[in-house]
């Protein structure tokens, strides 16, 4: 089976007053529809910046990166955003809905930019599977933490993407939450999906299939 | 759910902030057009103040040419009229005719309308060895005028004088010690006297005015008249052809000759007057131009720098928007939205603010000064595009560089920051 995902040799540094801060390096990732992995890390070891190289968001200085056996850095600005809109869906800490929208139109804006997206009926399987139906004319604004996030995670899966970034998804919520964003998550593998979750709680990270840490600019899988 | 979609919505969701950008943009529209709008006020107070001193300068010379109408009234006539062949040396210097108008050239007249003369006066004038006064009088013979063109409004210039009456000049006043009351006798006839006329320092000094008939009477000149006296109306000196014209049809050839001097007197007056209107008119004309150049420059630079503070705020505006958008944009991309997308999204709802500023703005103007002013601003379909037009300039050039950055800002920055 091809990967959904393959990083090849990634690294990547960030200027700084007195040089360059090298904070990945020869980081190599695959994975195959079903994966599920987590990677943990101390804060600023690069988990969340190779989050968003793997998201075709940030340039890595060496490496590849392939999106459904398409390279990510090689084709222009333009395919890269109809790559991401198409394959992957995003979910982070902060949850990052528009403001302006409801629940139901955040839900949908997870394919604005697709030619041929899930109608409005996925929108309101989504909101069952993630008990929003009542909230879906409401203002993100007017919503608990735990519902913005099921929004979030809504939205990230709306389109049906081959892959699931998730960035700290369960950071800022409770318990019982936690528990339905991670089974969401697992849903979505065992349905063909590949995710990766960037967490650095060892609950939530043992929920994956496969375990890796950023140590030291390198990736290393825990077993 | 299409970028339009979310274009409508993040306008609602931020209606204050998009309504404050509007009202920006309709400042600028409203400096722009209220710089017109408040010269054709000026321009419309002008009309109205020059209205005002030519309707007063009209009452003035209605009242000059009342008062210069009385003045040369009592100057006296000033147009003397005489048949063709009376030589006009024999006249003045022998006061007397030896050439007449017939009595019924004189009834003919009375039967005309005259739109060139007034007050006719038919008279008779000869000389009289008077023994009590030691030598020769001017004899005046008249009777009632025979023509005024407004006997409702005019009176005569010259009064009847009832048969047996006499008025007389200054110097046989003086010498026969006479005075009203007394009756004198001339050609065996008693005349009681009734006037004495004020001195003149020329023959009138030495004249007797009486009756027409008893004149006639007295010099054996039944029936005849020396000439006619009259008073202008064309109040050009020098411009007798017309009143020649007028008494052709029954004076035949008369001759015409004008008292230049009080001709000229009532020329001046009335001149004079119409002369210092023009000259008003002038000045208050040269003072507003000269206020309405200042107050040009003084609205337009006003409206300058209403526009740049407008410009400035939008672009506050514009940038708190983009600022407080950063994290959406960057979202926005992350779903798949290109950065030219977002730079028209944030320039879209520029433009929008811009346009309903410049028709919220013009309409504003519009009602300020019709409301406030009475007046329309006169303005051409192209002029208001234009305000509106730079209302969204205004817009467009406050959010190009927030948009701008906004649009190409790494989303990867802002999420990896959040």
């Amino acid at each position: 089976m091809s990967p959904t995902l393959e990083a090849k040799s990634i690294a990547k540094s960030f200027p700084a007053p007195n040089g360059t801060i090298s904070v990945l390096d020869t980081i190599n990732l695959a994975l195959a529809p079903g994966d599920f992995v987590s990677i943990q890390g101390t804060s600023g070891s690069g988990k969340s910046t190779l989050l968003l190289i793997l998201g075709g968001l940030l340039h890595p200085e060496k490496g590849s990166v392939f999106l459904c056996g398409e390279s990510l850095f090689d084709c222009s600005a333009d395919r890269r955003a109809t790559l991401r809109a198409r394959h992957i869906g995003f979910v982070f800490q902060r949850f990052h809905l528009l403001p302006y929208l409801t629940v139901k139109q955040n839900i949908l804006s997870g394919a604005i930019t697709l030619q041929t997206a899930p109608g409005a009926a996925r929108a309101d399987e989504l909101m069952t599977q993630f008990d929003l139906v009542r909230r879906a004319e409401h203002l993100p604004g007017r919503l608990s933490v735990g519902e913005q996030q099921r929004t979030a995670l809504a939205r990230a899966l709306f389109h049906r993407p081959a892959l699931l970034l998730a960035d700290e998804p369960t950071g800022n919520l409770d318990p019982e939450n936690t528990q339905i964003v991670l089974g969401a998550i697992e849903d979505f593998v065992t349905d063909g999906g590949a995710a990766v979750l960037v967490t650095h709680h060892p609950e939530c990270a043992a929920r994956a299939k496969k375990r890796f840490c950023i140590k030291n600019k390198n990736i290393e899988e825990i077993t | 759910m299409s970028p339009i979609l979310l274009f409508l919505e993040e306008l609602r969701f931020r209606r204050w902030s998009f309504f404050l950008a509007v009202i920006a943009a309709a400042l600028v529209a409203a400096s722009l057009l209220g710089t017109r709008a408040f010269l054709a006020a000026h321009d419309r107070q002008t009309e109205e103040l020059l209205d005002g001193v030519r309707e007063r300068a009209e009452k003035r010379m209605a009242g000059l040419r009342d008062d210069a109408r009385m003045f040369s009234r009592n100057l006296g006539f000033n147009i003397l009229i005489l048949p063709p062949d009376q030589d006009e040396a024999t006249f003045y210097t022998k006061n007397r005719s030896d050439h007449f108008f017939t009595a019924e050239q004189i009834n003919a007249l009375k039967r005309m309308r005259f739109e060139f003369i007034n007050h006719v006066l038919p008279m008779l004038r000869d000389t009289y060895f008077w023994p009590e006064y030691g030598g020769e009088v001017v004899l005046v013979g008249i009777e009632g005028q025979i023509f005024i063109k407004d006997p409702s409004f005019q009176t005569p210039m010259q009064e009847e004088i009832a048969t047996g009456t006499i008025h007389i000049g200054s110097n046989i006043a003086h010498r026969l010690g006479l005075e009203p009351g007394k009756v004198v006798e001339m050609g065996q006839k008693k005349f009681t006297v009734t006037r004495l006329l004020p001195q003149k320092g020329n023959a009138d000094d030495i004249a007797v005015l009486m009756n027409l008939a008893d004149m006639q009477a007295l010099t054996g000149k039944d029936g005849l008249f020396s000439g006619l006296l009259a008073l202008s109306c064309n109040c050009q000196v020098g411009e007798v052809d017309p009143i020649r014209r007028e008494l052709a049809p029954v004076l035949q050839n008369a001759n015409v000759i004008e008292f230049s001097v009080i001709a000229g007197a009532r020329e001046q007056a009335r001149k004079s007057v119409a002369a210092r209107a023009a000259e008003q008119m002038e000045d208050l004309k040269a003072s507003r131009q000269a206020l309405r150049k200042e107050r040009e420059l003084a609205s337009q630079l006003l409206a300058g720098v209403i526009s740049l503070c407008s410009l400035a705020l939008l672009t506050a505006l514009m940038f708190s928007n983009a600022n407080a958008r950063r994290v959406e944009a960057a979202m926005l991309r992350a779903l798949g939205i290109r950065s030219p997308t977002l730079f028209a999204l944030f320039l879209g709802k520029a433009l929008l603010a811009g346009f309903a500023g410049g028709i919220f703005g013009s309409l504003a103007v519009f009602a300020v000064a019709r409301i406030g002013w009475g007046i329309s601003v006169p303005v051409t379909e192209v002029q208001l595009i234009s305000v509106i037009a730079a209302a969204m300039g205004a817009a467009f050039i406050a959010t190009l560089l927030p948009a701008w950055q906004t649009s190409r800002t790494d989303p990867a920055k802002i999420l990896n920051q959040e």
